[in-house]
């Protein structure tokens, strides 16, 4: 098991270079380059969101936290986290909106790319953990 | 950082996107895009997607809401040979046949 953590101001920018960060350190273990797109996309939605919704104001106290769990050759863990507004599990909708409509597509787009999606609440600190399972010829190295 | 560039040309409005269309790329020519193509000189509009590489639900958001706004005022849009990961993108959304796709200028008659 590997265990990586990465900081960052939620804001546009900070929030995309997270992602991309995270797949420098994922390229390490996997080969497919599709997975590594589906987590791309994953990650840069999922902090997205927390750089539009979690906090009031922007500010650089503000805080965004994504835990990576590598378990070669089975499945990779993503913990984005902030100290924000967080989400509430019952306004959550993982429906897609009408082709029209300009947003309300993230949550659809992970919840279709990952295998699991679960809201955790500790304290002030709201996560969203994303487990997405990788096949074992999928994987640079198997441990 | 967003690279795109905008040419006009016989009522033609080109955005030469860049490799990522993004929450962090798009506040960059969103606007310029949307005020441009306001212009009752352009009838078309080409968003050339043959650079680009990633796609995020904010720059979906932004194709659809042009895409739209130029559909009501009777103008065309088309997306210029997206990538096989735009195309997978928009697939996932089901928005790849919401969006007309060509993969040369002279397609457009």
């Amino acid at each position: 098991m590997h265990k990586f953590v990465l900081e960052a101001v939620p804001n546009p920018e900070e929030s995309r270079e997270i992602a991309r960060q995270a797949i420098l350190i994922l390229k390490n273990f996997i080969s497919d380059e599709n997975i590594l797109h589906d987590i791309d996309l994953v990650l840069t939605e999922a902090c997205s969101n927390v750089a539009r919704h979690a906090y009031d104001n922007r500010a650089d106290c503000n805080r965004l936290e994504l835990n990576i769990t590598v378990v070669p050759p089975e499945y990779i863990v993503l913990e984005i986290a902030d100290w924000g507004r967080g989400l509430c599990s019952e306004s959550i909708d993982f429906t897609m909106p009408s082709p029209e409509a300009v947003g309300g597509r993230g949550m659809f787009i992970m919840s279709k790319l990952m295998d699991n999606f679960e809201l955790i609440k500790e304290d002030n600190k709201n996560i969203i953990k994303l487990t997405r399972k990788v096949q074992e010829d999928q994987w640079l190295t198997k441990e | 950082m967003a690279d795109e560039r905008i040419i006009i040309s016989d009522g033609i409005l080109t955005l030469q996107c860049g490799e990522e269309i993004t929450i962090e790329t798009i506040h960059e020519f969103k606007e310029e895009v949307e005020e441009k193509s306001n212009s009752s000189e352009i009838t078309t509009v080409i968003a050339n997607l043959s650079e680009a590489r990633f796609l995020d639900s904010s720059g979906i958001g932004f194709l659809v809401s042009l895409n739209s706004r130029l559909k009501r005022n009777d103008k065309r849009m088309f997306l210029l040979r997206p990538s096989e990961h735009i195309c997978k993108t928009l697939e996932l959304v089901r928005l790849i046949s919401f969006f007309t796709i060509i993969q040369d200028e002279r397609e457009i008659v």
